[in-house]
């Protein structure tokens, strides 16, 4: 296609939210578009939407109403929606009721009137809602000569197209209807549909065709508001224009944990904290973000368990600033709470939100009770909804830092039945474990793309100011049980120049002889890497030796603590 | 609510007098009619003649209570005069109170729009069929019968 023929097609922006975006940019000047549907599906809201948001008094709308809805009723009821101007009404918006010539059964009639008030009012935008309502009258079928609905829908595409005119025809249509003629005819066909899951609605909208676009696919979903219908498309436009990642880190804001993750979290990552009820998740996300607003970045924070007043009254305990920075829209609460949101729409508060204040980092709080607010429909598939909630986010370049619940095994991350883990660049778990008497919470990074990380577990402790990462429990083992025992005592740095842990390597050492690296990381649970590290430093200062056998290296103890 | 009625009022009046071409008496009584017709025409334009009739028919219910003139007034159900009887009605009456009680149905049919779909709705009606535009009055379907 030469660029002069693309220019031939203008584009209308429909002024819809999301519309646009699922046509693929605009509205094709001059279509001939179907929008159909069942009963209560929105196509006349839709309609007077589009209408009254494209029509002035240089572009001017025909609006035919026929037999369904009487116009009276219709005005009452639209009226009601923000995009209805009274003022346009008469002026750009031209009423036109068919009810007279659609009783009369013969469609030609139908269409001489639709023609003579074209001609008249030289409109640009054209709605016949709804035409199928023709076709109702037919009970006997057409005498010889008479239009029939398909051959009445043929000429008026024909004629609307020659008047220059973009132009809606409205009609209830089932799902086994789509091979009606009038689809093929139509430019473009917008398919609205409401699927009900027990005590949940939620619409969906398909662009089923569009000339001369590139539509997005599949089901986007749609809400109907005082505001008018908004539609949340299914691929936001961020997620076709992901952002680089940078390789910089974030600091968590708790101290310790940067450690354990290789210097932090990096920036464009998708965090995920698992843990049990108690064990401190949300106080891990708050100092997140606290450390991001102190570091000048802006932040989203999406609750879906508490009121955000709560959670902020929570927050401010601790980090007091946060009630300024909340009023001064650095940071911003948004509360996701109903039982019958699509992840589309989710997407959509949380991204606006972004926007909004420009945000770098944004807590989801937590995904359980994301999955319980999503309507049941969307539940069923939450693997592959947050798997585009996730990449939606981070593709603006947001670190998303989300945190889940979870009561069955440490090792294997669930906390819905679904397992979620590959979705997520890191996964920070905590646990509760029982030592001595007492109930300690521990915490590991399990997993972090592309980055090297520590695989300690560490104690992490709850203070008043914040969560605080504590000591490692080398010295321990069986803490994935729960109730971990300790393996020797500690011991302390008694070799010059060597760390607790070399010390504790050498110690072991000495106490069998000589041993593999291999045979050192089984016995005091740690990774090879990490013990041959720490022989590495005590070969080159002077306390263990190596000796080479085959693809073996054997290591030997040379001092013993005290000499 | 009370505040509503003298804009209605007023538009009726306004309505009225656009139709006269006359002081008389006689022609405030066809002042009236052709108000009431032009009326008509323009709410048969926007929400179909049966959703215009039903219109006429609430608002001439309201008036006959206050406007006994009235009772001889009948609706007209086939052609754009929507209001029939009026000289019968002027005979018993008299031309003044007559025309008061159609006034009195085309304050009470603005009310009722007004009350429907929004006063500025009903006024924007209202103003249309003050322009006499060339609206499409049943023409087609009688042309299309005679053939």
């Amino acid at each position: 296609m030469t660029t002069s023929a693309r220019e031939l097609i203008r584009g209308l922006k429909t002024g819809v939210p999301g519309l646009d975006a699922v046509l693929g940019g605009d509205l094709p000047e001059y279509s001939f578009n179907l929008i159909a549907g069942g009963p209560g599906a929105g196509k006349t809201t839709l309609a007077q939407q589009i209408v009254f948001g494209l029509a002035s008094v240089e572009r001017p709308a025909l609006y035919f109403t026929v037999l369904g809805e009487p116009t009276l009723k219709m005005l009452r009821y639209q009226r009601q929606f923000g995009f209805f101007k009274p003022e346009l009404v008469g002026t750009a918006v031209q009423l036109v009721n068919l009810t007279e010539e659609a009783m009369s059964k013969d469609l030609s009639l139908v269409l001489e009137r639709v023609t003579m008030e074209v001609e008249r009012e030289h409109p640009a935008l054209v709605v016949v809602d709804s035409f199928r309502t023709f076709s109702g009258r037919g009970a006997e079928p057409p005498g010889a000569g008479a239009l029939t609905l398909d051959h009445f829908v043929q000429r008026l595409a024909m004629q609307l197209t020659s008047w220059e005119v973009t132009s809606f025809l409205l009609g209830e249509y089932r799902d086994s209807e789509q091979a009606s003629p009038v689809f093929t005819v139509a430019d473009g066909v917008l398919w609205l549909s409401q699927a009900i899951d027990r005590n949940s609605v939620v619409r969906k909208l398909q662009v089923l065709k569009t000339r001369g676009r590139a539509p997005m696919p599949g089901l986007h979903t749609f809400r109907i508001t005082d505001a008018g219908v908004q539609i949340f498309p299914r691929i936001p436009e961020q997620q076709r224009a992901r952002q680089p990642q940078e390789s910089r880190r974030l600091s968590t804001g708790v101290p310790g944990l940067d450690d354990l993750m290789g210097g932090g979290i990096l920036a464009g990552d998708a965090v995920m904290v698992t843990g049990p009820a108690g064990s401190g998740k949300s106080t891990f996300a708050t100092q997140f973000i606290a450390e991001g607003l102190r570091e000048g970045e802006n932040a989203v924070i999406a609750v879906f368990e508490e009121y955000p007043e709560e959670f902020l009254a929570r927050a401010i305990g601790r980090h007091p600033e946060m009630e300024e920075l909340e009023r001064t829209g650095r940071l911003k609460i948004i509360y996701l709470r109903p039982l019958d949101l699509s992840v589309d729409e989710v997407l959509a508060e949380i991204s606006d939100a972004v926007r909004q204040v420009n945000a770098a980092r944004v807590v989801i709080d937590s995904l359980s009770g994301f999955q319980i607010a999503l309507a049941p429909t969307f539940r069923e598939d939450f693997q592959e909804s947050l798997y585009r909630l996730v990449g939606a986010l981070t593709a603006t370049g947001v670190t998303v830092f989300m945190t889940a619940e979870v009561s069955e095994g440490f090792t294997e991350v669930k906390f819905t039945g679904e397992k979620v883990s590959f979705i997520t660049d890191d996964i920070i778990i905590q646990r509760f474990v029982e030592m001595e008497g007492e109930l300690r919470r521990v915490i590991a990074v399990i997993k972090m793309r592309g980055s090297e990380h520590s695989n300690e577990i560490r104690t992490y402790e709850i203070t008043k100011k914040g969560v605080v990462i504590g000591e490692s429990l080398r010295d321990y083992h069986g803490i994935l049980t729960g109730v971990p025992t300790l393996r020797s005592r500690a011991v302390p740095a008694e070799y010059d120049g060597l760390t607790d842990r070399e010390g504790t390597l050498l110690e072991a050492l000495n106490s069998i002889g000589g041993a593999s690296s291999a045979e050192l990381a089984e016995r005091g649970g740690t990774s090879r890497a990490d013990v041959e590290r720490q022989l590495d430093r005590l070969v080159d200062l002077g306390y263990a030796t190596v000796e080479e056998r085959g693809d073996m290296k054997q290591y030997g103890a040379v001092a013993r603590r005290g000499e | 609510m009370p505040h509503k009625i003298p804009t209605a009022a007023a538009l009726a009046r306004r309505l009225i007098e656009h139709g006269a071409s006359g002081p008389d008496a006689d022609d405030a009584i066809g002042a009236a009619q052709r108000a009431s017709e032009r009326l008509f025409r323009e709410l048969r334009y926007w929400v179909g003649a049966e959703g215009a009739r039903v219109l006429f028919r609430r608002a001439l219910a309201q008036a006959r209570h206050e406007h006994p003139a009235l009772e001889s007034i009948r609706l007209q159900m086939t052609s754009e005069a929507i209001l029939s009887g009026l000289p019968e009605a002027a005979a018993a009456h008299g031309a003044t109170k007559t025309v008061a009680g159609i006034e009195a149905v085309l304050v009470a049919l603005l009310q009722l729009l007004g009350r429907l779909i929004g006063d500025d709705m009903a006024l924007k009606f209202a103003e249309e069929s003050l322009l006499d535009r060339a609206r499409t009055d049943g023409s087609l379907l009688e042309k299309r019968g005679a053939r």
